[in-house]
């Protein structure tokens, strides 16, 4: 039984990048039922990797299990017009669409936003661009790299002397996401004083923008203070600034150094040196931000990243350690929150499938899998749209389905 | 009704980043989000330290941190271990949709204020707590701030240069990331209640946010067998891939190519058609294999451009580009005005500053996005006396022993 939050909301879902499946998975996960409209060929997400045992194959790439999980999926040719026309019925059923297709793309189809607010007006649409759909780059191509650039967050990310670097992952897709979902939400809630859903445009690049820490940057940058990447340490590099807060090499590992709000002269403490509580080096922390580096590196280099991290959470100090993605899929914390349990699919085998950040009190994550191609071409259109059996062979053969 | 959150009273006792950017958001969608600060002041300004406005009468109005974070709410002060306070605090949950917190999760048991005891006083009650690392399990009651999960949790080992040491993104990535997640959960229980009438104790926990937005790679490592780690700005199967450099200082494009198509486009851009037929270049595969002797070509072409011309240029020819964009040509270029993202919003003590909007554009009820932080305690009397009905005698006593006092006790 999946969550019953949304369980009125009915989401299509048609997309070929990760925005749209990251918001469709969140919704998902709070009980909406989320049917992902394919081409008959399947959802390009379906053709990146990862695969099992690197062979490719469209039931099994891990992207698709992970983003799809909790979803139902029907096949539909968009490009023809007894598809668009099927598409149009469905709509007429729903309460959200979620489609990350370019600017123009969905005029072509005939299927412009403001023809689907006329023709559905309860409809809340979200279109996840990379630039929006409005402004003179709106018909640019992008990508997660292109994003980041576009969005200022690479001139922030990576060391001073080298270039601009991209976060790891595609954190500009599920941004993009995550802030869709919430766009969602707040549709919804309008629509039941209203009764009318919005077309809301959100970009990628704002989506990324928005995870600024906006006092840094935007404050800075009008104070004439170019906010510029700074290694692992904060962006700010006035001398009074809060330090550390940096990643540092121990023994077989690294760990994330922060100082304690708690405990501001416990560093001293945890790496054997009474000049980490000096109060000069307290009062101007990132004015001596080498010299506690060096402080720490030699006062913590015979612990592992474990042992740093046990010893300084006593002392209230908020050390982490630098785990591989192996490392986080197995420690203890992870197992007992559960945020890894294993998901069964009959193509793709047993995989253990990353759980939702989201705890209610009341109704526990319950796992899903991910849909099989079509695999509920019968429930959507014969049960809900009143095709026949029949009628699904002949839109098959037809190259319909 | 003008905005989607109209009529929804939030309490707000987040402190530093990820909280207090969750209810910033549900401000501008419309909430009335009351922030109930502790009567010492606010410390965020030591997490941030960017120093307040020089000159401000009251410096702790004046701290650009705080009030980033903060614009649109209200504020009262409220010493919580008073019984008075507590007694002020549970009045108010009492008239109010959602409490949200952000304490390490000993802290409001501790208080005698966990969720059986809000629900006593507002039966649908929606708590929201936002514990680090999770509210059960060994490592429940560590603490950690944003970046310190974005270690735990994986990001920073795949973060990095090709070859160098774990890197961490951006300043605050996993609290802004963990924002919206509960942004978003608290919407969810918004709507459940209004078709349960149930109320709910939402956890959400930093670091899972975080492990959620690198789900794809907790299925490499289990189907490949690899540890994932760092490839700069190189990608698994598109290539070139990459941050080139640009005529000017410290200036760069971004440039990525996802096909033949793009590849074919992006030599005749720099003048090397040559390279689309070179055996070494001419499909994706052989493309990634021999990805770093593209380098040279492709940056003595971005090194006669700047980063906007490079994008422009390549753009018009039909390959994904992008310039590297610094925060102050972001602030006056053409397409990210009309966007309308970073907004100018008027501080009393601050003068105008610019601030991030909301990411998207909406053809019905427009978020509100423009109102400033609140002064220390500013709305002291609208929320105890008007919002609660606490006689003025109790207040007056409440402001005497600093359980509600008008200004921070102690330096702010």
């Amino acid at each position: 039984m999946p969550r019953d939050a949304l369980s009125d909301v009915w989401v299509v879902e048609v997309g070929s990048g990760v925005a749209p499946a990251y918001c469709g998975r969140l919704l998902a996960d709070q009980g909406a039922r989320v049917t992902l409209v394919e081409p008959p060929a399947g959802s390009p997400l379906r053709r990146e990797g990862p695969f099992p045992r690197q062979s490719p194959h469209h039931e099994a790439g891990g992207l698709f299990l992970y983003l799809s999980a909790g979803k139902e999926s029907v096949t539909i040719n968009l490009h023809t017009s007894t598809g668009r026309a099927l598409f149009l019925r469905l709509l007429e059923r729903v309460d959200v669409l979620v489609e990350d297709f370019p600017p123009g793309a969905l005029e072509r189809l005939g299927l412009s936003p403001p023809s689907l607010h006329r023709a559905f007006p309860r409809l809340v649409h979200l279109s996840l661009t990379w630039f929006g759909h409005t402004g003179p780059y709106a018909h640019y191509q992008g990508c997660d790299l292109v994003a980041y650039a576009v969005s200022g967050y690479a001139y922030l990310t990576g060391n001073p002397d080298k270039p601009p670097l991209k976060a790891g992952g595609r954190q500009t897709e599920y941004q993009a996401g995550v802030n869709g979902a919430m766009a969602v939400l707040s549709a919804l809630l309008a629509r039941d004083a209203t009764g009318r859903g919005q077309w809301l445009d959100l970009s990628v690049v704002e989506a990324t923008a928005h995870t600024f820490d906006g006092v840094t940057v935007f404050h800075m940058a009008q104070r004439g203070i170019l906010p510029r990447r700074n290694g692992t340490r904060l962006i700010q590099r006035e001398p009074h600034t809060a330090y550390p807060s940096t990643l540092l090499p121990v023994k077989g590992g690294w760990v994330h150094a922060h100082w304690s709000p708690q405990n501001p002269e416990g560093l001293a403490l945890l790496a054997n040196n009474p000049r980490l509580a000096d109060p000069e080096v307290l009062a101007t922390p990132m004015g001596h931000a080498d010299e506690i580096d060096a402080l720490l590196r030699e006062g913590l280099k015979d612990r592992t990243p474990q042992e740093v991290m046990e010893q300084a959470q006593e002392l209230r100090i908020p050390f982490t350690v630098v785990q591989d993605v192996a490392q986080v899929l197995h420690d203890p914390q992870n197992q007992a929150m559960g945020f890894f349990p294993p998901v069964e699919h009959p193509v793709a085998g047993r995989w253990r499938i990353p759980a939702s950040p989201i705890h209610w009190d009341d109704e526990p994550y319950q796992p899903r899998r991910a849909p099989l191609l079509g695999e509920h071409n019968r429930q959507v259109f014969c049960q809900e749209l009143g095709l026949t059996p029949e009628d699904l062979v002949r839109l098959r053969a037809g190259g319909v389905l | 009704m003008s905005l989607p959150l109209e009529g929804i009273r939030i309490v707000d006792l987040t402190l530093v980043i990820a909280g207090p950017v969750a209810t910033r958001v549900l401000s501008a969608l419309g909430a009335q989000v009351i922030k109930v600060e502790a009567p010492w002041g606010r410390t965020i300004g030591r997490v941030h330290s960017l120093p307040s406005q020089p000159g401000a009468s009251r410096p702790y109005n004046a701290n650009p941190a705080f009030n980033e974070v903060n614009r649109g709410k209200w504020s009262i002060a409220l010493n919580l271990q008073h019984p008075l306070g507590k007694d002020a605090f549970l009045r108010l949950v009492s008239v109010s949709d959602v409490v949200i917190e952000n304490f390490s999760p000993r802290v409001l048991p501790n208080l005698g204020l966990d969720y059986p005891v809000l629900r006593q006083h507002r039966p649908d009650i929606i708590l929201v707590s936002m514990p680090a690392l999770g509210h059960k399990g060994p490592w429940r009651n560590y603490i950690s701030f944003g970046p310190g999960t974005d270690a735990l949790g994986g990001l920073s080992s795949i973060t990095g240069y090709e070859g160098g040491p774990p890197h961490k993104p951006g300043n605050y990535y996993a609290d802004q990331n963990a924002a919206y997640h509960t942004a978003f959960a608290v919407l969810t229980a918004l709507y459940r209640r209004r078709r349960t009438g149930r109320g709910a104790h939402l956890r959400i926990a930093l670091r899972e946010a975080t492990q959620a937005v690198i789900g794809e790679y907790f299925l490499e490592t289990q189907m490949t067998g690899c540890i994932p780690t760092r490839m700069g700005n190189r990608h698994p199967w598109m290539a070139p891939h990459g941050i080139y450099p640009c005529r000017g200082d410290d200036a760069w494009v971004a440039i990525a190519c996802a096909t033949d198509q793009h590849f074919r486009a992006l030599c005749a851009v720099i003048g090397r058609p040559d390279l689309a037929s070179d055996p070494r270049f001419v499909d994706s595969l052989s493309r990634k294999h021999n990805e770093a002797q593209l380098d040279e070509p492709m940056s003595a072409w971005t090194r006669l451009h700047t980063p906007k011309e490079a994008m422009h240029i390549l753009q018009q020819a039909g390959v994904p580009a992008g310039a590297v964009f610094t925060v102050p040509q972001m602030l006056e270029d053409p397409h990210w005005r009309a966007l309308g993202f970073i907004r100018e919003v008027a501080h009393p003590e601050m003068g105008k500053a610019l601030h991030p909007g909301l990411p998207w554009r909406a053809s019905g009820l427009a978020p509100r996005q423009d109102a400033p932080a609140p002064l220390f305690a500013e709305h002291h009397r609208t929320v105890l006396h008007d919002l609660l009905g606490l006689p003025a005698e109790v207040v007056a006593q409440m402001e005497a022993e600093k359980v509600a006092p008008l200004e921070p006790v102690g330096d702010g």
